[in-house]
């Protein structure tokens, strides 16, 4: 977790990377390629990885939100969690109040 | 390409570094921000823990969880499976980190294109001198009188010894003089007398004059500071926010293999 | 138009042991130097279809393979090549010196020429629709690449593609096809008719010889070509032909894989190769047999 942003007392939240514009390809499949403005990376990404980094572009969000957002039940959480992991660790997602 | 597992396809790019001043300014947010969360630290400000980990859902079952869920989205992440599992990035092209020209040539060059290993050009000429051929220069570029130009007259962070000169900075060590086409020489150029602050500066002098007179022009002084900076502050040079960080093996590699 | 089999011999060496030989090379005016036999002979017999521009006193390189000095002049003599009077590489022995001329072209433009995304790949055009072949070294794509030239395609590049960014259109860079080891007398036997150079035996690659690209498609370097295939070739022993469809966003992670600059042109590069696949049917292709594949390259083409 080194991308925390340190602006007060708010809860954290999930939010797009900075200056992430979310540059992407999709063709006839649920596959995507996502071009990673921080970091130069490109990815190949699933529906679920799009529809998350849509949403926190719209607006941050703790987990359950954006759990609800997605319509997800708890025995879903590992995944979003996984996922959220994984972007995070990418710089395509930050934490932080 | 199999489907499904994540996989990292590594390449490294060639070429000038025409488009580097992007990468400069992200390498620059990216040191901003570090340089940033130092402060606050020093200065007690209340910050969330960086090894705290987010909260996360409960993962108590639910009454749902029988396999029969009620919204598309519901079901897409329930049915993603391996990929999920994967956290929904199933593969990668890495961008280089940052720096256009890594190592010059070395003898043992895939001669198939003399690029390195096809697509992984890791092998590029580099027209910059060492700091031998500097110090016998009379003539410096941009009219820099070479007996007065200070180390922190170019690096923005101060430290041990930036008050002195270039030229003194690069007199220390022995700088192993290679013919011109001996690249087995210049691949192993790192002066082991010398402690790792001095060869750092030592060689980023020479970098800096070889930029300057634009002998290496994907050579930038964002990359150059940001690598001082690094060096500085952590030891280490991150070229890009999530990459992985440069230490002085890599540095030596990377500066020694410029000249 | 004045191409280089319109000099002289003597003439085309007193030019190259003089101010230099420019001649147009696909997009490019490169500016050859040398007095070395090897040179001026693989010049004259494998450029022999290229264009002399007129004289503007312009290159966009300039290369010069000349003897190396000191003891090595007299004892297992090099060759030097320099590049806009730098040497980038090591010296190779004399006997390698046209292969190092093609590797020195190959690494001038991979290097140097990023108003394009370079591909480490072969492109062939048929119909107004060009296929790219991206594949890394031993795939077997310059014995494929040989092939299909013959057999009614167009050679763009054997080993470089130059995707335009402005217009998605590939430039055509043909040089001479590189062969190696076993597929030289392969094809010198499937390609009877064609021109070869003489081989240089124990480079680093082996042994290492040329293909003269067909004078056609010299002749056509000017005419770019829409991308229509992305075919990423395999050679497999014993294996029937066979092409397997990839979807588009994988065809393009693949081909970043094989891109010289994609990173280095950021979302430039990510735009053009996502234009590329996104107007391309991608497939991964298994062959054995030459014949197999060319047919498989027929049947494409004749597909709407």
């Amino acid at each position: 977790m080194t991308q925390y942003l340190a602006m007060g007392a708010a809860a954290p939240h999930w939010r797009l990377g900075f200056g992430q514009q979310l540059q992407h390809h999709g063709w006839d499949t649920d596959e995507f390629l996502l071009f990673n403005d921080l970091a130069g990376d490109t990815h190949l990404v699933d529906q679920d990885a799009l529809d998350v980094l849509h949403l926190l572009r719209e607006a941050p969000d703790d987990v359950a939100g954006l759990a609800a957002r997605l319509g997800l039940g708890p025995e879903q959480a590992p995944v979003l969690d996984a996922l959220l992991e994984t972007l995070h660790r990418l710089s395509l997602v930050e934490y932080g109040a | 390409m199999a489907a499904a597992p994540k996989s990292l396809i590594l390449i490294t790019t060639t070429g000038s570094g025409g488009r580097g001043n992007e990468s400069c300014l992200i390498v620059l947010y990216t040191l901003l921000l570090a340089t940033a969360r130092q402060f606050i630290k020093d200065t007690n400000v209340a910050t969330p823990d960086p090894d705290q980990q987010p909260p996360r859902l409960p993962s108590t079952p639910s009454p749902l969880a029988a396999g029969q869920p009620t919204s598309p989205a519901r079901r897409r992440f329930g049915r993603a499976g391996a990929a999920a599992a994967a956290g929904g990035v199933l593969a990668t092209v890495k961008s280089s980190p940052g720096m256009a020209c890594t190592i010059c040539w070395t003898p043992s060059a895939d001669q198939s294109m003399l690029i390195g290993k096809s697509h992984h050009a890791e092998n590029n000429p580099c027209n910059g001198v060492p700091p031998s051929s500097w110090i016998a220069s009379t003539s410096w570029p941009n009219n820099i009188n070479r007996d007065t130009f200070k180390f922190q007259d170019a690096f923005t962070m101060r430290g041990t010894n930036t008050d002195k000169t270039m030229l003194a900075l690069m007199q220390v060590g022995s700088d192993a003089v290679c013919a011109k086409n001996d690249y087995a020489c210049k691949a192993n150029r790192y002066d082991s007398s010398l402690s790792n602050d001095a060869w750092m500066m030592k060689y980023l002098c020479a970098n800096f004059l070889n930029m300057t007179s634009k002998k290496m022009p994907f050579l930038t002084m964002e990359i150059l500071n940001g690598i001082w900076t690094g060096w500085c502050t952590n030891s280490a040079y991150t070229p890009r926010g999530g990459a992985k960080a440069w230490g002085i093996a890599d540095l030596k590699r990377y500066l020694s293999g410029t000249v | 138009m004045t191409t280089v089999q319109s000099l002289a011999p003597a003439e085309l060496a007193s030019r190259m042991a003089g101010a230099g030989l420019e001649l147009q090379i696909g997009p490019f005016i490169v500016r050859l130097q040398s007095r070395l036999p090897a040179i001026v002979d693989g010049v004259g017999l494998m450029y022999a279809d290229y264009r002399l521009p007129p004289p503007t006193g312009f290159a966009d390189f300039h290369l010069r393979l000349s003897r190396d000095g000191g003891l090595r002049r007299w004892y297992r003599p090099q060759v030097l090549l320099q590049s806009d009077g730098n040497a980038p590489f090591a010296p190779l022995p004399l006997a390698q010196a046209f292969p190092m001329l093609e590797w020195g072209l190959n690494w001038c433009v991979a290097s140097r020429a990023h108003n394009y995304l370079i591909i480490h790949a072969a492109v062939i055009e048929r119909g107004g629709r060009a296929a790219i072949l991206p594949a890394p070294p031993g795939s077997g794509k310059s014995t494929l690449c040989s092939a299909l030239v013959h057999r009614g395609w167009r050679l763009l590049s054997d080993e470089l593609a130059l995707l335009r960014l402005d217009d998605g259109l590939l430039v055509p860079l043909p040089r001479p096809i590189s062969l190696k080891n076993a597929s030289l007398p392969l094809m010198r036997a499937y390609l009877s008719e064609s021109v070869f150079n003489s081989p240089v035996h124990d480079t680093m690659k082996g042994t290492v010889g040329h293909l003269k690209a067909p004078a056609d498609s010299v002749a056509r370097s000017g005419e770019p070509a829409r991308p229509a295939w992305v075919i990423f070739p395999r050679y497999e022993a014993g294996a029937a032909a066979e092409l397997s469809p990839l979807s588009r966003a994988r065809g393009h992670m693949e081909l970043a894989g094989n891109a010289f600059n994609y990173s280095m042109l950021g979302s430039d590069g990510f735009h053009a190769l996502a234009r590329l696949v996104g107007l391309s049917s991608c497939y991964h292709f298994r062959y054995s047999r030459l014949d197999d594949a060319v047919t498989m390259f027929a049947n494409l083409a004749a597909q709407p």
